[in-house]
């Protein structure tokens, strides 16, 4: 039984589609990318599985139980985390206090939190920001926190939306190496991310996505040579 | 300023700033300085209501005067009704349910919206404290009655109190507020609020039920912004409409705070030591323009201090902050 999977799962806003009939799911352990040009609704899908929007159609299953009504907290209860494209820092607190939330939120009593957060704020590189305001932070580091952020409840289920970009590329280097650490320990990731290189590394499966539907499923190598991919990316060539 | 950012230095201080507020009545007695005191205690107190929910979990309420007249109305006609004992837990319980019910309504506004909806809402109490004249007694307002103060007389006779003794009493009931608000700050609630302020996203996303904490928040402010007008009630023994359902009050309260520093533990102290002391001045040297000078200053404070005063303090001495909290995390 997969860990988290979506069925049939459809979303307008007004006339538009922004995601029809997508079904996909993801097992313990397992690295799932998503990917897709801008506008395909991967962040809508983000929003869907985490109790920010509702779906219109369709089910979204957690250990084979209906999560698609819960709200978000709720959702982050159950240990599927994520994480903001457009960073959303509690911006006065400290990048360890935001960290720190998280863990309270989770159930963590103060000094505990206040450890794990530290850990966890040291595992994403960030341990010489710690007492930074979250809002002086570059964006890179407000990404590393997000990350912490969802981290640092030792999550079920991971959902990145892009916590790469802005990276260099030692750094990108370093964020896969511990999201596979990460992995070993059994969590599921699903990855939304702009930088090639890395998600057709790290990801064991990659949906693609366009206007909305699935366009392509398959290991990173497959995918890459899908001639509706290719066309998806980089427009049709076939007619040059 | 390093003494501030230590703890024991801390309580050292906190526990001066108290013994001079208890000594400070034996130097004043009845005196004109009494009753500014009186006042500044009253405004820091209500500041440091409002402060729970506005500053702390970022609920900019704009009609916290709603919570204030309840608080008033209902110890005044518990009052008149010979059951003075526990009024003002009364008032502050009806307020705190009363609070709860907008952040219900309001569940959904955010910012501005927000301000307008509270704004409204003290208003239409304001109107049915005014028309419901069979409830309460409409634009005349209620008096407390004097058998009541008499009633009590066998051993405690509240008729008889003089300005020390309420004087007192507020400084137990601001010394109450103000901890709440320190202890909430340092407590998992307290961080639960700041999370609903910074992004209420992003709170949503770590797993905080933003909805519980939003009319939390609102009902422990609306609790303690009624014990204010409680003791509005038994101070001058008189509410009427237009005083405690105004809007001046809801003003000022948020004033206090701006001027002090928005969700600080002492910003609305400060605030109200500042604002109550130019009030009082500008009344006396400009008896014509005190309230045109009064707005110009805030917004002379709001253009340069947006943080308010303890804001700007904090960021001179955030450079010890980061020193003294790194080794306390280094050391743990």
């Amino acid at each position: 039984m997969p860990l988290l999977e979506a069925e049939n799962l459809t979303k307008s806003f007004g006339g538009v589609v922004a995601v029809q009939a997508l079904s996909f799911s993801v097992g313990e352990g397992e690295i799932l990318g998503l990917i897709g040009p801008n506008g395909a609704g991967k962040t809508t899908v983000f929003n869907l599985m985490t109790g920010f929007e509702r779906p219109d159609k369709g089910v979204i299953r957690f250990r084979g139980m209906d999560i698609g009504r819960l709200r978000p907290h709720r959702v982050s209860q159950l240990g599927i985390m994520r994480t903001f494209q457009i960073t959303k820092p509690f911006g006065h607190l400290t990048a360890l206090e935001n960290v720190m939330i998280a863990a309270l939120a989770h159930g963590t009593d103060m000094a505990a939190a206040r450890r794990a957060a530290a850990q966890t704020l040291g595992f994403v590189g960030m341990e010489a920001k710690a007492f930074d305001p979250a809002r002086e932070l570059p964006v890179e580091g407000q990404k590393m926190l997000e990350l912490a952020r969802a981290l640092v409840v030792r999550p079920k289920v991971l959902l990145l939306d892009e916590v790469m970009g802005g990276l260099t590329a030692s750094e990108i280097n370093r964020v896969m190496e511990r999201l596979r650490e990460v992995r070993q320990t059994g969590v599921a990731m699903i990855i939304v991310e702009h930088v090639m290189r890395a998600i057709m590394a790290i990801s064991d499966r990659v949906v693609v996505m366009n206007f909305g539907q699935k366009i392509a499923e398959g290991r990173p190598s497959e995918v890459a040579a899908d001639p509706q991919v290719r066309t998806a990316y980089l427009g049709r060539t076939d007619r040059a | 300023m390093g003494w501030l950012r230590n703890e024991r230095g801390r309580w050292v201080g906190l526990g001066m700033l108290l013994l001079l507020a208890l000594l400070l009545p034996v130097v004043l007695r009845e005196s004109y300085l009494l009753s500014v005191l009186v006042l500044i205690l009253a405004n820091a107190q209500a500041g440091a209501a409002w402060n729970l929910a506005g500053g702390l979990a970022g609920q900019m309420s704009f009609g916290h005067a709603a919570f204030f007249g309840l608080g008033a109305y209902a110890s005044a006609m518990l009052f008149n009704a010979h059951v003075p004992f526990g009024a003002m837990l009364v008032g502050g319980g009806l307020a705190a349910v009363f609070a709860m019910g907008i952040g219900y309504l309001c569940l959904r506004i955010r910012g501005f919206y927000f301000a307008l909806a509270t704004f409204a809402l003290a208003e239409v109490m304001r109107i049915v404290a005014r028309n419901w004249a069979g409830f309460t007694n409409g634009v005349l307002g209620i008096f407390l009655d004097a058998k009541t103060f008499q009633m009590l007389g066998g051993w405690l006779d509240l008729g008889k109190l003089s300005r020390v003794h309420y004087y007192f009493f507020l400084v137990a009931l601001t010394a109450l507020t103000v901890t709440a608000t320190w202890m909430i700050r340092r407590r998992k609630l307290g961080y639960f609020f700041q999370a609903l302020r910074e992004d209420e996203h992003a709170a949503l996303a770590v797993g905080i039920n933003t909805t519980y904490y939003k009319i939390l928040a609102l009902a422990i402010s609306g609790f303690f912004t009624a014990l204010a007008g409680s003791f509005y009630a038994l101070y001058t023994q008189y509410v009427s409409p237009d005083e405690v359902f105004g809007v001046f009050f809801s003003v000022k309260v948020i004033f206090i705070s701006l001027v002090g520093g928005v969700g600080t533990i002492w910003g609305p102290v400060v605030g109200a030591v500042i604002m109550t002391v130019l009030e009082e001045w500008l009344r006396v040297y400009f008896p014509y323009s005190h309230e045109f000078i009064y707005g110009l200053l805030i917004v002379v404070v709001m253009l340069f201090m947006p943080t308010g005063i303890m804001g700007k303090l904090g960021e001179w001495t955030a450079g010890l902050e980061g020193r003294t909290t790194e080794g306390a995390v280094a050391g743990s």
